[in-house]
């Protein structure tokens, strides 16, 4: 009689006590990795294809000669253990070691083929003060500073919301409508890694579903165009543009409200007040939201820049639609040639100047062309074709002093502050003397402190006295400690590495083990990580790489994004209908139908 | 009382999974909910809250991990979303129970068996034609396991299943076969299904878990095809001879004519009318003019 069960358990246990799936450095080596689980508390049928594909890998490199490395490990730190702390009393910690112990129990039922001497979680501080010595070596390197950033903000409970915890604009908690709120906060400059993040994109081709690596691409969104200055008397507005072909068509220049010159200008022109309101409306909206489907709004300022291509005189307006953030936070409108300009222009009674027809057929009518084509009504650069243009008019201008050629790209800098509990502590000391004092070295880790309640009001760091306040490094003063902690993709950029050396207590790995197993052969993943995972991933290879800590431009050579499990299901709603029900017809006629 | 205030009464939302109006209304009948899911369900990522998830620790208790491991990697291509069925997973634990049952009655003289390449040089017939289909499909296995095709390896695999199965051996020779078959099988099968591949392995009298023993490599020599010469007849008459696999259909004996440069003389610019095959005797093409 087969009897699964008993064959499975008999096995599970000889490979284990026959230690037959530790790798050790030597001969030829192949590194098949599955992305770590969140301990969420059970494994679901996606996990558990996800590593089944891995360890058929995994077994199959192995009787094929390779020596093979194929770990698991936990993605431990993040906001469902804080949600159960608050809802359920627990301490993080335990509901997530208790989480991890159940689910190593389920994947080893399932037999997989791992070397669990390697294996980590994040939460560990033997972990986690290797993040905080990659943070100290980014600050080191320039390449972390502080500014403020846009949260979500309960002013009832005084505390910083993820997006997953805003529902329908309000508190998950208190349901309290949420705010928006400027705090400051740690970014890392992957905008410095741009550029290579994308020219790298060629080395995986082939190698990564196409799909992944044009989301890559789109994500990082380069752009080449000019950087052109329009004058409002002695004040420069810079507006990036890809279609400098176009600025004989533009006809208005637009700021984003939250441009710093936006009230300057509406002083000028007399507008304040009009102006502060429409900035304040429009700052109730998260950044998010706005531009989407909503109807474009604006005000005029009040005043008139000047055309540097042409010297005719521009309407200077503030709208929604223009994102502070994105390109300079102002455009040069050309409602003839953008659709969401002409739209603008259109509402407001702005004109529209046709400067670009195609090169076959008509121009389109109501609404803008948004192609290339051959200038017209551009001066000396009527009958030139938009490609030709772009160099040509850019140069022109450049020579006057008003532009110059530029790159831009959509990718931003990766804010990795995070104002809860569950994650690694930052290691920053703010001093009154000294100011800003990254914790030295052999100070590491910092600790993050066990004693806590944890009550969803404010962040829970900033109530434990011994944890904020410190001494600080330089001058032996009183200081206090950042208290934020660190995004959990933090955490999961670099686990990869930790798996060549996970032990190793005097650096974040040995370079060498690191030179033999890496780069990881097989990665498989869900296709939700195409960026930001794969992204960060990428991005601190690259910045290990500048350090020389390892040898490789890529992490991972091949990825292999595996598919949904998906299964049949009923609504209710689609229940009654197939019965041709609905909700207000009586229960009895559905008691009638079902029998 | 109105259905949507007996659905407020129960904190049910009309996205909700039917099954629990079926419960709040006293119905407990899992068949009714099979054949309303069949009939009219979506299939959708499995989550909590569509109440459509399969726990992997109830199907490791009721089919093992093998089964489930040998069901999501043959459900489909790894990039490529899969429908959970039950008929589905069932049918990989029938395999696995059909693979168990038929290496035990066959077991006792299995044990009892040696085989080495030498010896399985020179077979004939349908033992040759076993060692054949066995080598074809390790060699294909190869291939499909390089490009990650685990489903189309495992298709593969159960069709040398059913071979085997439908093979009734009987002399010394057909045990040899039927050995170097099975623990090829099982080899092909380790890395989905390892834990009855290492249980099997060890009752055919190893004492080691099976990465300890070399992988099995295709045997050329059983790959290939026997071929015979066959004369090309051309309106009855005899203008060149082609080489074919024995049995070669009428397709492939038709195209090997066709390109052979000796037969392209006699009939270019010609219509073929008809063509006569005889397999493994002869072809005759039937040409007149356009
Ligand atoms: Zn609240
Ligand atoms: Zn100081």
């Amino acid at each position: 009689m087969y009897d699964p069960q008993k064959v499975e358990e008999k096995w599970q246990k000889v490979w284990e006590e026959m230690n037959l799936f530790k790798a050790n450095e030597g001969g030829e080596k192949a590194y098949v990795l599955e992305m770590f689980p969140y301990p969420s508390g059970r494994i679901h049928m996606g996990h558990v294809r996800n590593y089944t594909i891995g360890d058929v890998l995994a077994r199959f490199l192995r009787f094929k000669g390779y020596n093979v490395l194929h770990p698991m490990g936990w993605d431990a730190f993040g906001l469902p253990a804080e949600n159960a702390a608050i809802k359920q009393g627990v301490h993080p910690a335990d509901w997530t070691y208790e989480n991890i112990s159940y689910m190593k129990r389920q994947l080893k039922r399932l037999g997989f083929s791992y070397d669990w001497d390697r294996e980590i979680a994040t939460c560990d501080p033997e972990y986690y003060r290797w993040n905080q010595w990659l943070f100290l070596k980014f600050y080191e390197k320039g390449l972390a500073y502080r500014k403020l950033a846009e949260v979500n903000w309960c002013p009832n409970d005084q505390t910083v919301l993820a997006n997953e915890q805003v529902v329908d604009g309000r508190c998950w908690r208190c349901s309290t409508p949420v705010v928006r709120k400027e705090v400051p906060s740690w970014y890392l400059k992957i905008t410095a890694y741009a550029e290579r993040l994308l020219e790298d994109l060629k080395l995986l081709e082939g190698k990564w579903p196409e799909r992944v690596i044009s989301q890559q691409r789109n994500w990082i969104g380069k752009s080449e165009g000019a950087l052109i200055k329009f004058y409002v008397d002695d004040i420069p507005i810079e507006v990036f543009t890809t279609r400098p072909d176009t600025v004989f068509g533009a006809t208005f220049l637009v700021l984003a409200p939250e441009h710093p010159i936006t009230l300057e200008l509406a002083k000028r022109g007399g507008k304040v007040q009009e102006v502060m309101s429409f900035v304040r409306k429009v700052k109730s909206i998260p950044v998010k939201e706005r531009g989407k489907e909503e109807e474009k709004e604006g005000v005029f300022l009040g005043v008139y820049a000047t055309n540097p291509a042409n010297g005719e005189k521009l309407l200077v307006w503030s709208a929604n639609y223009v994102l502070y953030e994105y390109g300079t936070g102002a455009i040069m409108a050309v409602p003839a040639h953008d659709q969401r300009d002409y739209e603008f222009a259109l509402k407001y009674q702005l004109p529209i100047k046709y400067v670009v027809r195609p090169s076959e057929g008509d121009l389109p009518k109501d609404k803008a062309y948004e192609e290339e084509g051959v200038l017209i009504d551009s001066g000396a650069f009527s009958g030139m074709s938009s490609q030709e243009a772009k160099k040509s008019i850019t140069s022109w201008l450049k020579e006057r002093g008003h532009a110059d050629f530029r790159i831009t790209y959509r990718l931003k800098d990766w804010n990795i502050s995070r104002q809860r509990y569950w994650g690694t502590p930052i290691p920053i000391i703010y001093c009154d003397r000294c100011g800003t004092v990254p914790v030295p070295e052999e100070d590491l880790p910092v600790l993050l402190p066990k004693n806590v309640s944890i009550t969803g009001h404010g962040n829970p760091l900033e109530t434990v006295e011994d944890f904020v306040n410190t001494t600080c490094p330089k001058c032996k003063g009183p200081a206090k400690r950042e208290t934020d902690t660190m995004d959990t993709f933090f955490d999961s950029s670099w686990y990869f590495l930790r798996y060549c050396d996970p032990k190793n207590e005097k650096e974040i790995f040995q370079k060498e083990k690191v030179a033999f197993w890496m780069p990881v052969d097989f990665y498989i993943g869900g296709i939700e990580h195409a960026v930001l995972h794969l992204l960060y991933a990428r991005f601190f290879q690259k910045f290990l790489y500048d350090l020389g800590l390892v040898k490789d431009k890529e992490p991972f050579l091949r990825l292999i994004t595996q598919g949904m499990v998906l299964k049949k299901w009923v609504s209710i709603e689609s229940y009654l209908s197939h019965l041709g029900l609905t909700q207000e017809d009586d229960l009895e006629e559905l008691f009638r139908r079902l029998w | 009382m109105r259905i949507g205030d007996f659905l407020k009464e129960h904190k049910l939302s009309v996205g909700d999974n039917v099954r629990f109006l079926f419960e709040k209304l006293g119905i407990h009948d899992e068949k009714l909910l099979k054949d309303t899911e069949n009939q009219m369900g979506e299939p959708a990522k499995m989550s909590k809250s569509k109440a459509n998830t399969v726990d992997p620790e109830d199907a490791i208790n009721a089919y093992g991990a093998d089964t489930v491991r040998l069901y999501i990697l043959f459900a489909g291509p790894v990039e490529k979303d899969f429908e959970w069925t039950d008929e589905g997973v069932q049918g990989a634990y029938r395999f696995l129970r059909r693979l168990w049952n038929y290496f035990h009655e066959n077991l006792e003289k299995l044990k009892l068996t040696s085989y080495s390449y030498e010896e399985l040089k020179d077979l004939k017939g349908k033992v040759k034609e076993i060692r054949r289909k066995t080598h074809t499909t390790l060699k294909k296995y190869m291939i499909d396991m390089e490009e990650l095709a685990f489903n189309t390896a495992i298709a593969n695999i159960m069709e040398l299943m059913n071979t085997l199965q439908d093979f009734e051996p009987t002399q010394e020779q057909d045990y040899k076969v039927l050995k170097e078959s099975f623990e090829i099988l099982l080899f092909m099968l380790y890395p989905i299904t390892p834990h009855i591949c290492e249980e099997l392995w060890s009752r055919l009298g190893y004492t080691k878990p099976m990465c300890f023993y070399p992988f099995p490599k295709p045997d050329e020599a059983a790959l290939k095809v026997e071929e015979l010469e066959i004369p090309v007849q051309i309106n009855g008459k005899l203008r060149a001879v082609i080489t074919l696999p024995v049995d070669a259909d009428e397709q492939t004996a038709k195209s090997t004519a066709l390109s052979n440069e000796k037969v392209r003389k006699f009939i270019d610019g010609k219509e073929i009318k008809k063509v006569i095959y005889v397999k493994n005797k002869l072809i005759n093409l039937v040409v007149g003019d356009v």
